[in-house]
Parts: C-alpha cells; structure tokens; sequence
C-alpha cells in the first residue's frame, strides 16, 4: 500500500523546538520581551547547522548578521544551547538532530 | 600640545599644596594616557614594598588623548594606585563625564599624594584648582555627595561631575570604590579606601568650555561618526540599544550567570531580570554619558512591588547578577534598591554580591549564626536584612568590621569549610559577577591580571589582529590560553585612553586612526598594540615586586568548581589550570618560576629599566 503525501512527509521531517532569547529575537521578526518559542520542521538526518542555515534562509535579519558580517563569525554572534548543554566547538554544530530537540539560540556576548 | 592639555595637577593633601606639572611628549606616546601613564607614575613613585595604607601611596586619575573629543566613550577616568584587595597596583576605570571636564579644566591628569589631617574634596574649575572643606560632606553616600557640592558650588545637574567615596571608603572597607555622575564606578580593587585613607572625600569638575586642540578635528568627527556605527552594528547592536541590561537571561542560558553562589546555574526568573521587561515597566530615562548616543545608561524608577516608588540608578549586568541571582532574591524592584544603596554606601558590588552570597550559605549551613550577625536572618535572598547587613559592613559594625576585609579574609578569619564556599582570586582581586567556569578566558584573565580587573575581552572588533583562535571553541584550554595570551593589551588599549569598551569594542584600528587624528603622532597599529602589552607587563612588574607571585593566581576552590547542573556541567577548568598556565607563560614571554617578563620581552617593549 502506497503511503499518502503527508504520510511521507512526515516520516521525512521532524520537528525541533526552537527559543529564541534576548535582542536577537529581533532578527526573527518579534517585538517585546514575551517568550519566542516555535517548533521549526526540517529534513530527517539534519544537523545542527542545516537547522541555523534554514532558519538563516527564513530570517534575511538573522541571515545577514550571523552569516554575513566578517567582523565575527556564527557562533560568536549566536550561542547555541542543545538539549540544555552549551555548544562550543563547531565541530558539534554537525550533531544530527532527533524529533523533540531543543535548541536554544542566545546572543553571543560576553561582556558586562 | 594637540590632543593634551601638556599638564597634570599635583596635590599634596599633607602640606595642603596644588601645582602644575608638564607632560612630555615622548611619555604620552609611550603610555599614550589613563592607566599607562598612571601605572608609570606608580612604578616611579610608590615603593611596593610599602602598604597600600601608607601615607606615601599615591592617587592616580588620569583622561587619555581623546578626552574631551566627539570620539564616543572617551569621557571616562581611569584610577590607579596601589590597592587595598591585593596590596598591588590597580587601575579602575568609570564612565560618565569626568574625563572630559577635567581636559577641559586644563589636566590631563591629577596625582593625589599624601594623606590630609582634615576631610577636603578637590575642585576643578576653568581658572585652576582647589581643595575646599568636605567636613559636611562626612557620612554621607555617593548620590548625597555629588548633590551636595553641586548645591554648594551652585552647578546644574550635568554642569559638573563629581566622583567621591561614601561611607565605606570613609571606613577604609577593602572593596570601597569612587563612584560619580550618578552611579558610575571604578570600583576595583579598594580604589574607595585610598581615598578614606588620604581623607579625600570628591573630585569634583566644572563642566569648562572646550579649549581643546586636535590635530584633525574633520577626521576625528568623521572616526566618531564611525565608532558609533560600529557600536550599533556590533553583536547585533544588543549593547548599544541595551547596555548590559538584557543580559541576566542570556548569561543563564549560556550557564555564566552566577547563582546562589555558585551552588547552581539555574535561575528560573532569569526572565524577570530581561532588561525589555524592565524598561517597559519601570519608568527609564536615559542619561548618556558625554558624547555617547547609546542606551547603555539610564536612570529608573521602580514602579511595581514592594519598592515601588524607588529612583535610582538601572542596575548594569553585574550588579542585577549581584542582587538577584547571587543571593537568590527574586524581585528585580528589590535588585534596584540594594545596587543603588551599594553605590550610595560606595562598595564594590561584585565584591559585595560574593559575600552576602558567602554569608547566606555560611548561614544555611549554620557557619554564621543570627547571633554573629548582630541579629540578622541572613536567609537566601532576605532583601531587607541585605540593606542592613551592606550598612554594617559600610561602617564597619560589628561582624561587619570583619566582612569589610572582602570575603576572601572573611573566609580565611572564619576558617573550616566555609573557605571552601567563597569566591575569589589568590592574589586576592574580585572575579566579575560571572560565573567564571562557563567563562574560561575570563576566569584565566580574572587570576592573572596585574591591573586587578579585564586586561582582554573575547569579544573584540577584529579577532584575527589580536590573533584570537578563530573558530574558537570556548571550552577548549589550548583556545583559551592562546585568545588570552595573544588577546592580552586590548582591553588594556582602552584603560590608557580610556575609552569605554561598550563602545570600542577593542576597535583597535579605529582607535589608533583616532589617536593620530587627535595628536598627529602617526603611530602605526602595531605600536598602539604594544601599548597595551607594554603596560601589562608593567603592572606585572609592579606586582611581582609587591609579592604577587605565581604561586598566587590561583582560583579558590567554589570559583573553579566544577557546575553542578547547567549547560556546562560536564566542563571542569581545574584539571587544567596548571598546563593552562604554563602555555599562557610561554605565550606572554615570561619566567614559569619568577613570573618575570624575560629579557626579550622586556626589550621589545621598551621597558628593560624597569626590571632592575
């Protein structure tokens, strides 16, 4: 028996939960300091960053400032928390992600 | 001279004496200013042998070359002298408007020596220079001070800046810092208590007309143009809409905001402290300091909960980190409050948030008892016996006499495990209101800092000219030590310009194009780097001649604990330090052993004299 699209559809994708905190939440379009929470819908076997470059493809704000600006590169603009441990090497942006992840991007500061 | 007034002012508090002195050029260019020049003046005038509560301990303060421009940032002071933490030099640097008034008053600069029989405050004026009575002035706080001169000496709100001590410098609390134009501070390193010691209670500036010369005055307004762009544009442009404010979210995200004294990472009303939240529901007002268009700095007024009704300064990251998360305290009207009486009572409060912490779990775990503490429940996040406990230690009142000697004293005096909770540096300097362990350069620099606070920032305009790893993996030791090896003069650049590093941000390119705008020296980038690495050594220099020695920079034990929940739990820094330290010594070109800069590095930086 043939699957229907949206059968294959969803065994194609899986779904992670994204928060986007503090003022980068203004390169994905929101104003106000409510919550951004959303579930993203991405390709089986995806890592990490096919998940930042989607939502860069989505987002052109966070697009230009995360990929584009050569004073800094993606994860000194954006720190990234996966399942609740912070992701430091680039190396680690490969990690495949499962259904239910929780990504956590924060900006990349470290002063104050 | 363009750039310079070509003076300092000299005050002798013993003989009650004011004279002017020149500045030569060839030391500006060598130092170029601020924490350079006052760190040469330490070197040649204050034995380290001595301590820092000796009469013969010097106060400096010092503008750099863009003092008194359009370049933004460039309005604040830089404090140096040998200092109460550690007994070693210090340099402090506070925003706000001082460093421009006093170019504007004819200095570059003002050394303090000697101590006075009577209170005096300094006041600086278009025609000279001035010590008055500051008797009336005894016992009062910081914001009491600076309105209380400004009502004597009838100026307006911004037609002067005032920087003074409160209480606690009077007392000579350890961690008591100068404080001015409404909450700025150079905090570091007992800045405060050389003042109290010296019975120097302000410095207060006229707002002067602007008789400055620069060399360029076009292009000097078109790099201003261009520091404010690039300010607005760096890191999304979070710090110049935000100042620190909307950071307590983010550093617990990232697992360095430092809760419940470092018992956990985890601060489930981070969200409540999000500056967006604060400012749009407490009343704000934006109080620039000169020449900035940032919101990094604004003035507030609580408008919900207890405290409603509180005006005061809007805390910095640091100080909301200090009292919220720190001491576990919940409500961020209360943070509001007990950052501004900390200010007011002239306290560091990094310094401050690590005892109260240290206090609060010596009381749970019944160390301290109600009856040590003058009668005070120290329960976590207990605000009004905080409000009282920061007054006791202000006035050195009973258990607080002990606490005002910082909490690495306290905790030694204490003894037991509760040495084994506190916060701090061997060599005896406040870390900043960080968790450090999710912050491996910081923690690196916090330890082996000879100017007792940042001599690098991670986070700088151009990361491959101060060869920073690049990716970087934060957590990986040999990363950390060659971004803070090779890193390590930047932070250092701005203190001798001073020149504010939200606004830089370690422009180091912009900056130098600057400096040869202002003064025509035409240095080249590679000289104003070497500035910065000039004066680091320097201060180390200094340092080791007053015993800060290797065997000191060391973190204590809860500062390079392992988290115990938090997104960098499984990350421990301790197993590492000792072969972190040795490649950060090879790296800066210093002696494992002694410490000491080797010969080569001292020739290179043009500082071999001062070895002997």
């Amino acid at each position: 028996m043939k699957s229907s699209v949206a059968e294959v559809k969803d065994k194609a994708t899986l779904r992670v939960n994204v928060e986007v905190m503090s003022w980068l939440k203004e390169d994905f379009n929101h104003e106000g300091w409510d919550k951004l929470v959303f579930d993203q819908e991405i390709l089986r076997d995806s890592s990490i960053m096919d998940l930042l470059q989607e939502l860069a493809e989505k987002y052109p704000e966070f697009k230009q400032k995360a990929y584009n600006d050569s004073r800094h590169n993606l994860m000194d603009y954006c720190a990234i928390i996966y399942n609740g441990t912070f992701i430091s090497a680039l190396q680690d942006l490969d990690i495949e992600l499962q259904e239910g992840d929780n990504v956590k991007l924060t900006p990349g500061f470290y002063g104050g | 001279m363009n750039g310079s007034t070509g003076k300092m002012l000299r005050v002798d508090l013993t003989q009650g004496k004011l004279w002017d002195e020149a500045l030569d050029e060839a030391t500006l260019k060598k130092y170029l200013g601020g924490t350079g020049l006052g760190i040469k003046y330490l070197m040649e005038e204050v034995d380290p042998k001595l301590d820092w509560s000796d009469p013969k301990n010097i106060l400096f303060l010092g503008s750099g070359p863009l003092g008194g421009s359009r370049v933004p940032g460039c309005a604040s002071i830089s404090f140096v002298t040998k200092g109460a933490m550690t007994n070693g030099a210090t340099s402090s640097q506070a925003n706000g408007n001082f460093g421009a008034y006093l170019k504007w008053c004819g200095y570059d600069a003002i050394i303090v020596q000697g101590v006075s029989s009577t209170w005096k405050y300094l006041y600086l004026h278009e025609g000279g220079a001035e010590l008055r009575d500051a008797s009336q002035l005894v016992g009062k706080g910081t914001w009491e001070t600076e309105d209380a001169i400004k009502a004597e000496l009838g100026y307006k709100e911004r037609g002067m800046s005032v920087f003074s001590i409160g209480p606690a410098g009077e007392k000579m609390v350890r961690f008591a810092g100068i404080f001015g134009d409404r909450g700025h501070a150079a905090p570091h390193n007992g800045t405060g208590a050389v003042m109290g010691l010296k019975k120097l209670k302000a410095f207060a500036a006229q707002r002067a007309p602007n008789k400055l010369q620069f060399v360029d005055p076009q292009k000097l307004g078109e790099l201003a143009k261009k520091t404010t762009e690039g300010a607005k544009a760096f890191g999304g442009g979070g710090v110049f809409n935000w100042g620190t404010s909307r950071v307590v979210p983010v550093a617990e995200a990232a697992g360095w905001l430092p809760v419940k004294n470092y018992q956990t990472d985890v601060f489930p009303e981070k969200d409540l402290f999000d500056g967006q939240r604060i400012r749009s529901l407490f009343q704000s007002q934006n109080y620039p300091c000169y020449g900035c268009a940032s919101h990094h700095y604004e003035l507030v007024t609580v408008t919900e909960g207890p405290y409603k009704g509180f005006f005061g300064k809007e805390p910095e990251y640091e100080q909301w980190a200090a009292w919220g998360p720190q001491i576990w305290q919940k409500d961020p009207g209360a943070a509001v409050v007990l950052s501004n009486e900390c200010d007011n009572l002239g306290m560091d409060a990094n310094e401050a948030g690590w005892l109260v912490g240290w206090v609060m779990e010596c009381y749970e775990k019944g160390a301290l008892k109600k009856e040590d503490l003058g009668g005070l429940e120290m329960t976590w996040g207990n605000v009004e016996a905080t409000r009282a406990l920061l007054k006791k230690i202000a006035n050195r009142e009973g258990y607080g006499d002990i606490l005002a000697e910082g909490v690495k004293r306290a905790a030694e005096k204490l003894g037991g495990e509760a040495v084994n909770w506190a916060i701090f540096t061997g060599k005896g300097n406040t870390p900043r209101g960080h968790d450090h362990r999710g912050r491996w350069v910081e923690m690196l620099d916090t330890v082996v800092s000879d100017s007792q606070t940042l001599q690098t920032q991670m986070l700088v305009m151009n990361k491959d000219l101060w060869k920073m790893p690049n990716p970087m993996d934060v957590f990986n030791p040999d990363h950390v030590v060659q971004a803070e090896a090779n890193s390590t003069g930047s932070m250092t650049v701005c203190d001798c310009l001073v020149q504010c590093w939200f606004t830089s941000f370690c422009d180091t390119e912009t900056q130098t194009e600057a400096i040869n705008a202002a003064t025509g020296w035409n240095l080249s980038l590679e000289e104003v780097m070497k500035v910065g690495r000039r004066v680091v050594n320097v201060l180390r220099l200094y340092n080791l001649k007053c015993g800060l020695t290797p065997d000191k920079e060391k973190p204590s034990p809860r500062y390079c604990s392992q988290p115990v929940d938090g997104p960098n739990k499984d990350k421990p820094i301790a197993p590492h330090w000792e072969k972190m330290l040795d490649q950060y010594y090879s790296l800066m070109g210093w002696d494992r052993k002694t410490g000491m800069p080797l010969p080569e590095t001292l020739k290179e930086l043009g500082i071999e004299d001062l070895a002997k």
